[in-house]
């Protein structure tokens, strides 16, 4: 595992297997690089496949001998499942994140087969405001060139919006992070699929459609969202991918 | 017509009767204003206005938290003998308060005049 040096960053793979050996290669490449003064160290950890204790504990040693060198430790090839641990663990913001990694892999898990006669969208958004705005636009020109019956362009419109609420309000994920999303539409049906990187949750367990009413008798004003997906959807499926990436996909039929 | 005030936001408020007060909406009741809309309703309620009528001439996009806003808070005016009207209400927000089956639970009526027609105000 090589370590290469460019004007002011380390690159290091992290060991797959953390034998003591390895541990101690690894260390000595660091002490290395550290002596070179670099700007930052980048950790290539595409080969934390279990991420265990002993793969924290590791991360959290680079990070504190690189911080009282003064040198930042940016973490690349991270998968879903490592930013949730140490996310949960506290210690993803002590980390400089190389988030087009997480991006990629959100991209694949929408992608569309692409089957014939098939038009489609995929694009990715973070959780701002202004993100998900420009996602929603790109959306709407997107079923616009479909022509859509006005009812059926309404409720696919309502759908995303609930949706990408959903996530950004609900999943933990933080404003920077990202959601992907695709639209395959066929001459019979639209078929949506969001990815995200946040908390396991999977709304075809949580319809209730007797929330709308109970809700007025309840006084109570908000939780509706998924119940609303339900309702205007035909059919709503959601995976757990790798126990990493939550996948959504949403079906509506139409007709021209 | 006694004032209209514009508040800081898409809503406006215009109070018709001493006891019923119109809100118009901007083009969308959603997650960014949906609070405001339970603030105003609650609001008007707390200070004696039975009927409210929520005048959506303007609403292209109605969200869950659009819907709750008024699904939540209309309990209290039924409670004090009065309701919430919605009017002025498009054909595919119409669609989706009928697919979330809520358009017979809500007074929805045509126009302005109907609505204020159900709060014994005429104009």
């Amino acid at each position: 595992m090589p370590t290469e040096m460019t004007s002011n960053s380390a690159a290091l793979s992290l060991p797959g297997e953390l034998t003591g050996e390895a541990i101690a290669a690894f260390q000595s490449r660091l002490d290395y690089a550290l002596r070179e003064g670099p700007d930052e160290v980048v950790l290539d950890c595409s080969h934390l496949v279990h991420v265990t204790s002993k793969d924290i504990a590791l991360l959290w040693q680079v990070h504190e001998q690189c911080t009282s060198s003064g040198v930042a430790v940016r973490l690349a090839a991270m998968s879903p499942y490592l930013i949730r641990i140490l996310k949960t663990l506290d210690l993803y913001e002590y980390f400089k994140q190389d988030s087009n990694e997480v991006r990629s892999a959100l991209i694949d898990a929408v992608r569309p087969a692409g089957g014939s006669g098939e038009e489609s969208i995929v694009d990715v958004c973070s959780a701002t405001d202004e993100s998900t705005a420009g996602a929603m636009e790109a959306f709407l020109r997107f079923l616009n060139r479909l022509k859509l019956p006005q009812i059926i362009e309404f409720e696919l419109r309502t759908v995303f919006y609930e949706v990408v609420t959903n996530i950004r309000m609900h999943s933990g994920i933080s404003h920077e992070d990202p959601i992907a999303f695709s639209v395959v539409a066929s001459p019979a049906l639209i078929t949506l699929r969001f990815a995200d990187s946040g908390a396991p949750f999977d709304p075809t367990e949580h319809r209730n459609d007797d929330t709308l009413r109970t809700a007025a008798t309840d006084g109570r004003t908000r939780g509706f969202g998924i119940t609303m997906i339900h309702k205007l959807a035909d059919s709503v499926r959601y995976a757990r991918e790798g126990d990493e990436i939550n996948v959504l996909e949403i079906t509506k039929g139409w007709s021209r | 017509m006694e004032s209209i005030t514009v508040v800081p936001s898409d809503l406006t408020q215009e109070i018709v009767r001493d006891d019923t007060l119109v809100i118009r909406t901007g083009t969308a009741l959603d997650n960014t204003n949906a609070h405001e809309m339970v603030d105003m309703i609650s609001s008007a309620q707390n200070k004696g206005f039975r009927f409210i009528v929520v005048d959506m001439t303007a609403l292209e996009f109605l969200s869950s938290a659009g819907v709750g806003s008024i699904l939540g808070t209309v309990e209290i005016s039924r409670e004090a003998g009065g309701d919430i009207i919605l009017c002025r209400v498009s054909e595919p927000i119409m669609h989706v308060l009928q697919v979330l089956d809520l358009a017979e639970f809500l007074t929805i009526k045509p126009d302005r005049q109907q609505a204020l027609t159900v709060c014994g105000v005429t104009e």
